[in-house]
């Protein structure tokens, strides 16, 4: 249907009322006149149609979600009290919980990112081993965030089976030194948990992308006298990199918002972003409340910011 | 060259380790009772969390509300993000750029922020504390998600076929039926799977929009975690990854088609 | 098979396009005979947002009550989850989109989470004046006439008591230290081996504190004063900076709740944790949650003791029924096998003296079950709670200034 609207041919039209059989080999010249009315008719049907679409299934549910935030920092809804904007600016914990949300994205991503091309590198042949690599690295992939979580818990607290291991083997004798990776200010549990759950999501991209682009360009390379080393380092990981950027924006916008790795992990101090609005939502002051609020817009602007690049960064369009 | 094989076999080696250990942890878990540091392996096994989770009947609701959830999520998600997708990908550069956009923003928004608003949005629709607001809840990331495989899916796809089948006279359902659909099992396949996980692992948009009064079983696994209770969050949340697991590898994913993001 | 899957989805959906009349209230309710009470019950299902984070009470509610309560009056007891700031916070936004009719019809509060919903009239009532099992509470005591010295005035039911209890291994920790100072000092000598949760039983264990260190409890009796609380928490926070580099990670962490205490306790990281209920150390010990040689530590400087109550909330879809249940609370059955160091081990708040020579009999025995915190220790150290103003300050300057 659209194929036939968007390349303006009026053949589709023609071809109905004739009713020409499915296997008939004619090809039909498209009449001029009356169909270029039908054409932008139907062109200016087609742009109205995924906007509209797009509208009720994607916008109204985000401007309900938004609106409701913006409408509670202001005080029009809600229990809020005003001024949360200025408290909100000037509290320590806010821009503590920012950093710390920030960090752990950042590095998780970073880690997930070397980790996928480091395996797209070394594995994208055909041989069993590489298929077997290929294999265990995208099984993480499908597993739920709090079964991640739990798993990362049970492995690395300090009397988590890490620990007890380190135990065994007289690297310590107690479980207090055994490192705090988890409940510790700089979130090492949860960037963990975000490398073991995203980095099979990044292989997959990095893979397909080489599939995608095929070979040609290092083994021009390679002709050319490069060696191995440096045909990865100066063709393929740039060119991957290029390819991956609006997957891994999206890896990191996706782990700066969500709840259930920090919910598991989290150290109480400082508190991940996504925690501290909970918390201060569900406190029973007035003040508190206007702060979520706010906080959740902040929230809400760095993700918009990040679909805006996602978008910029995205060449298929 | 022998150097790097020992490279290929170490990092192997380093990320089976790496992926294996927090699973066989969880098995471990979930069979101990009374397992202590700094005790290796459980003193003995106890499949009491794995008969309890089969059992009772709380956690036999959750698992019921998360299946239909799923089952409902993938494929009234699928069905709409199919032809947004499609026609999206069909139509201008803006508009696609414009669609996307939002589909992303569905999914990149925190759910922290999103949760209240769509709560009280389903509470004025009289569906609070219901699977059906609940359901609503998951379809805003999944429609996302699963407009932005299709957009990718179609603004690759070859529209000749459809063209020459459109030329050759073929009325639009026959051409959907014949000659789309056939090649799009593969997308729709990894679609439904998609949409599944998404609302089968959701844990912020429940908490939020369910109030509480909707179980699932990722709520399930945490309230366990929160109880103290190792054994049993073990068990639930192995419960929780290896159908997610089969789900997948039913669907056989291949990111080739994906324009950007799978959690 | 299809009809399995989508029924669930479409029932709510049609009851909503009906919008049916909103339900009775509790109050007008709590008017009519008791009797027709209980038979507008039958036949109906009762859902309680109450706290599931222990499996000895929800294997209680689930599989001792619930059976009851369809057996004898017909009820379908549904209990999920849901407590304190959630449950002010859902109901406020249940308020705000005008749902008069909400999901829950029984609550399980006290405190700060009552005074809130109270202050915000999202509770229905006054109902629980009408009770019969009503007339055997113990109204003396002061743990359950007043809630945080809140007067219930009908708007919630107790149904429980506890107390505050430190839990230390016995075999780790033979000789435990018994007063506040005492534990100070064993702080100081065991450097990371204590810390408190940041949740409400670590900031009940820091309001112990606040009456030992300031005079006892009388100071802050009689409502909120701002001087009286100022007065003490800098004394209380003194003290917390000076042990602060002795406690677990430096004071820099603190375990979000109880279970995680439990967990750091049972694997020998800490050595203390602790409890608002005297006797989890024996319910956790039998989940294999602990170590078998887990004993209970009541502090000699007193510790606070408080009740549990089930509220009905203003938009309850079934008053009734919740009412009914609430009264079956109350019976001495219910509260017997609540108190059973096998079960739960919840006080009861039933005047034992009052009870019939049999019931009287049964009680003793299972109070006086060595297992449990001998019954004369908790009544010389419990002290009652204050106005919750107290706790909601100390909860959030402790968050602010110390966290």
């Amino acid at each position: 249907m659209s194929a036939c609207r968007t390349t303006g041919a009026g053949s589709c039209a023609d071809v109905a009322t004739r009713r020409l059989p499915a296997h008939h080999p004619e090809l039909v010249i498209p009449a001029t006149a009356t169909a270029s009315a039908t054409a932008t008719a139907t062109a200016a049907r087609s742009r109205a149609v995924p906007l509209l679409l797009a509208g009720i299934l994607l916008g109204l549910p985000i401007v309900a979600g938004v609106g409701y935030s913006v409408a509670g920092a202001m005080g029009w809804v809600g229990t809020a009290a005003p001024g949360g904007l200025q408290r909100v600016l000037a509290d320590v914990h806010v821009l503590r919980a920012v950093v710390l949300s920030l960090w752990i994205a950042t590095m998780g991503t970073a880690g997930a990112t070397a980790g996928a091309l480091l395996l797209a590198v070394l594995f994208d042949g055909n041989a069993r081993l590489d298929r077997l690599a290929r294999t265990i690295g995208s099984l993480p992939l499908p597993v739920p965030n709090v079964a991640a979580a739990v798993a990362i818990l049970l492995l690395l607290t300090q009397s988590g089976w890490l620990s007890r291991l380190a135990v065994q083997v007289h690297l310590i004798a107690s479980p207090s030194q055994f490192p705090a990776l988890v409940y510790d200010p700089i979130g090492v549990g949860i960037i963990v948990a975000v490398i073991w759950k995203e980095l099979p999501f990044l292989v997959l991209v990095a893979l397909s992308l080489q599939s995608l682009r095929g070979s040609s360009l290092t083994a021009a390379a390679r002709t050319l006298g490069a060696t191995r080393w440096q045909a990865t380092s100066r063709i393929t990981l740039p060119l991957l990199l290029r390819g991956m950027a609006p997957s891994i924006v999206a890896v990191f916008v996706f782990v700066l918002g969500s709840l259930e790795l920090p919910l598991v992990l989290a150290p109480s101090s400082p508190l991940p972003l996504p925690l501290l609005i909970q918390e201060r939502r569900q406190a029973l002051d007035a003040a508190s409340h206007g702060e979520a609020y706010v906080i959740a817009l902040i929230a809400t602007g760095m993700a918009l910011l990040a679909a805006v690049v996602h978008e910029w960064l995205r060449d298929d369009a | 060259m022998p150097f790097g094989r020992l490279i290929r076999a170490a990092v192997v080696t380093a990320l089976t380790l790496f992926v294996v250990t927090p699973l066989a942890v969880l098995v471990l878990t979930s069979l101990a009772r009374g397992w202590f540091h700094p005790a290796l392996l459980p003193p003995s096994l106890d499949v009491s969390a794995w008969t309890d989770l089969v059992t009772d009947a709380s956690h036999r609701l959750a698992l019921r509300n998360s299946i239909i959830l799923g089952i409902a999520t993938s494929v009234i998600a699928t069905s709409l993000a199919l032809p947004l997708g499609r026609s999206a990908a069909l139509s201008t550069r803006a508009i696609r750029r414009s669609v996307a956009l939002l589909a992303f923003s569905a999914v990149a928004l925190p759910p922290v922020a999103l949760g209240t608003g769509l709560q009280l949005t389903v509470l004025t629709l009289g569906l609070g504390g219901t699977l059906v607001g609940v359901l609503l809840a998951h379809l805003v990331p999944a429609i996302g998600y699963l407009t932005l495989m299709f957009l990718g899916v179609f603004t690759r796809w070859d529209h000749r076929l459809d063209e020459v089948a459109a030329t050759l006279g073929a009325a639009r359902r026959e051409r959907w039926r014949r000659v789309l659909l056939p090649l799009l099992r593969r997308p729709i396949a990894e679609a439904l799977a998609l949409g599944f996980l998404v609302s089968w692992a959701q844990v912020a948009l429940t908490l939020l929009v369910g109030g509480g009064a909707v179980r699932t079983l990722p709520l399930d696994v945490l309230a366990m975690l929160q109880a103290g209770q190792d054994q049993r969050a073990a068990a639930g949340a192995l419960a929780l990854a290896i159908p997610a697991l089969v789900v997948l590898s039913a669907a056989r994913v291949a990111a080739r088609n994906t324009a950007a993001v799978v959690p | 098979m299809v009809a399995l899957l989508v029924a669930p989805l479409v029932a709510p959906l049609l009851a909503s396009c009906a919008k049916p009349p909103p339900p009775p209230a509790a109050a007008t309710i709590a008017g009519m005979p008791w009797d027709s009470v209980v038979a507008r019950a039958r036949g109906t299902t009762v859902v309680w947002r109450m706290w599931r984070g222990d499996p000895s009470v929800n294997a209680f509610i689930d599989r001792w009550v619930a059976p009851r309560l369809l057996a004898q009056y017909g009820i379908t007891l549904q209990a999920v989850n849901g407590q304190g700031n959630e449950l002010v916070d859902q109901l406020t936004v249940e308020r705000e989109a005008g749902a008069t009719t909400g999901t829950a019809s029984l609550l399980w509060i006290n405190g700060e989470t009552f005074g809130a919903l109270r202050a915000r009239s999202l509770l229905g009532g006054p109902w629980s004046q009408v009770l019969p099992a009503a007339e055997l509470v113990d109204r003396e005591s002061p743990i359950v006439s007043r809630d945080f010295e809140q007067d219930p005035a009908g708007y919630e039911s107790p149904w429980g008591t506890v107390q505050l209890a430190l839990i230390y291994d016995a075999a780790r920790t033979p000789n435990p230290p018994r007063t506040l100072e005492d534990l100070a000092v064993w702080i100081r000598a065991h450097p990371g081996r204590f810390t408190h949760d940041q949740g409400f039983t670590g900031i009940t264990l820091l309001k112990s504190w606040l009456y030992a260190l300031n005079g006892g409890v009388g100071t802050f009796a009689g409502g909120f004063d701002s001087t009286a609380y100022v007065t003490g928490r800098t004394r209380l926070f003194a003290l917390l900076d000076s042990l602060e580099p002795s406690l677990w990670r430096q004071g820099t962490q603190y375990p979000s709740d109880v279970a995680a205490m439990h967990r750091l306790f049972a694997n020998g990281e800490i050595d203390f944790s602790m409890s608002n209920n005297q006797n989890e150390a024996v319910t956790k010990a039998m989940q294999g949650v602990i170590p078998a040689t887990s004993r209970a530590l009541v502090l000699r400087d007193g510790t606070i003791a408080n009740a549990h109550y089930v509220g009905i909330p203003f938009n309850a879809p079934n008053a009734a029924g919740a009412m009914v249940v609430a009264n079956f609370l109350l019976t001495p059955e219910a509260q017997l096998e609540k108190q059973r160091p096998g079960v739960w081990a919840d006080g009861t708040v039933l005047r034992l003296d009052a009870l019939p020579p049999e019931w009287r009999a049964r009680f003793d025995s299972v109070v006086n079950d060595p297992r449990l915190v001998p019954a004369d220790t908790l009544r010389a150290f419990a002290r009652p709670e204050v106005s919750p103003r107290y706790h909601e300050r100390l909860q959030d300057d402790w968050r602010r200034l110390v966290r």
